[in-house]
């Protein structure tokens, strides 16, 4: 059985070198020259680490409330982004079946910070950015991802991820862009791919095009391979072991500093029953039901509150 | 440029160029060469020696960020730091059992020396200018061979055909050299 898992892991990690080009994020960080991490010659993958995934069969996303007031980007033209960003790739076609991956769009969120806490409630939030873009070099960034994982207990099990999106220099489009502006279902489905574990690749096998051009919206919909890849890591008879829609130590609008400390129950680490909403799973045919059903739903929320 | 020359350099600059459309890569607004160097405050040739992973205050909140000591070893343009050494700072890494990723940060071996675009932030670390777009690992074991690469896990670019990224890779570091001092100059 450890040789079969051993096996499987290696299968895993190594996918891409087998004729795929997508990467996946791992645990080794190549951007530290201390992990020595190990890099794919063709694809640039990186071969070294456990590869990053979210362990639940469904997690929560956010989006900041008040959106992108100053580029005129409403909440709910964001959080109708957001949505499609995430249905291009929840709703491949992993050999007849759905990946099992269910992402939920929660209440938005004040908070606009993008953190995680060991001691505090967390959120998984995609954060519009217009007074200042406060990474030095990296203004020239159209957004950013980061990803928080364990390395202790569980190597590679994904804790939190947050989109950020520079509307500071960036003109962003919610509509059909013009030549010189920035698709932000483009950019946002992009950065999704990060936030579902990938990575980075380069690959001169590749007969996808080099770059983004400005107006493009091709990037709309990732490829064949990226969506391969979203199977291979999130496959239909995935055996999950959690089942909560709930960010890790639960969720909370605020940022971890308006918070108090949590106080984790004792019963954490077994498997939640308290599903929020994520007890369906999808299904072939079931298209738009996945994540666009939740954002009806969640909509629907939204205008009963405003009536009561 | 003998013509085997020439064919192998442009190879060697599609091979290594051509990107893929890369899994939810995070996008980059192409910088050109001038943008490039205009923005940095030291071009150099770097190694790394060490680094380290801690929290730092970045626009307000907390966040993980890797500090690499790296030696200069040349200077190809533009202000001579003061220091052969200097740190350089890089978003993500590992803190108490929590590791950060970052995408479209560059990827720094400690195995080869690399071409830097640096400029100094208010924290007074350097940081790469234009993320992975300032970092080009050498390849090539004599000095005159030395070749510039793009940076691994280079994320998707805007406007790619007019960026320094597309010009730079695969040039001999000696050409390289050239165009950079020829851009400082304009």
């Amino acid at each position: 059985m450890r040789s079969l898992a051993v096996g499987l892991a290696l299968c895993s990690l190594f996918w891409s070198a087998s004729g795929f080009a997508y990467c996946r994020a791992t645990t080794c960080d190549p951007s530290d020259a201390e992990q020595h991490c190990k890099l794919d010659p063709r694809t640039q993958c990186v071969l070294t680490g456990t590869p990053l995934s979210w362990a639940s069969g469904c997690i929560t996303v956010n989006v900041q409330r008040d959106a992108a007031p100053v580029t005129r980007i409403s909440l709910e033209d964001a959080e109708a982004s957001v949505t499609r960003a995430f249905d291009s790739w929840l709703s491949a076609d992993c050999n007849g079946a759905r990946p099992s991956l269910e992402v939920k769009l929660g209440d938005p969120v004040t908070c606009d910070a993008s953190e995680y806490s060991k001691v505090h409630h967390n959120a998984n939030i995609v954060i519009f950015r217009e007074g200042v873009w406060p990474y030095v070099g990296g203004e020239d960034a159209l957004g950013i991802t980061r990803v928080r994982y364990d390395l202790e207990d569980k190597p590679g099990e994904m804790w939190d991820a947050d989109i950020e999106v520079n509307a500071v220099t960036e003109p962003l489009s919610v509509t059909e862009p013009t030549i010189n502006q920035v698709d932000l279902d483009s950019l946002l489905t992009h950065e999704v791919g990060h936030l579902l574990g990938f990575g980075h690749t380069l690959d001169v096998g590749s007969t996808m095009t080099a770059g983004y051009s400005p107006g493009s919206i091709e990037l709309r919909s990732p490829s064949t391979d990226d969506l391969a890849g979203l199977c291979a890591v999130y496959p239909p008879d995935r055996k999950i072991t959690r089942t909560s829609c709930e960010p890790r130590h639960g969720f909370s609008e605020l940022c971890a500093s308006e918070q108090p400390p949590y106080v984790a129950p004792d019963d954490e680490t077994t498997v939640s029953k308290k599903s929020s909403g994520c007890t369906m799973s999808p299904h072939p045919g079931s298209s738009g039901f996945g994540f666009i059903g939740l954002l009806g739903l969640a909509a629907l929320g939204r205008v009963a509150r405003k009536r009561r | 440029m003998k013509r085997r020359s020439f064919l192998g350099c442009v190879g060697a600059a599609a091979s290594t160029s051509l990107l893929t459309r890369a899994a939810g890569a995070t996008l980059l607004r192409g910088l050109s060469l001038e943008e490039l160097v205009e923005r940095s405050g030291f071009i150099v040739v770097v190694t790394a020696l060490d680094s380290q992973s801690h929290y730092e205050e970045i626009g307000g909140r907390r966040s993980i960020v890797t500090d690499t000591r790296v030696r200069v070893e040349d200077v190809l343009a533009k202000a001579e730091p003061a220091d052969r050494e200097l740190l350089v700072r890089t978003l993500g890494g590992r803190v108490g059992g929590v590791g950060e990723i970052v995408h479209g940060q560059p990827a720094i071996s400690a195995a080869s020396a690399d071409v830097a675009f640096l400029k100094l932030g208010p924290d007074g670390a350097h940081w790469f200018v234009g993320m992975a777009q300032g970092h080009y690992p050498l390849v090539g074991q004599l000095r005159a061979d030395r070749t510039l690469v793009p940076s691994a896990q280079l994320p998707e670019i805007r406007d790619y055909e007019r960026c320094a990224v597309r010009k730079l890779s695969g040039l001999k570091l000696i050409r390289a050299t050239e165009l950079l001092r020829a851009a400082v100059r304009r």
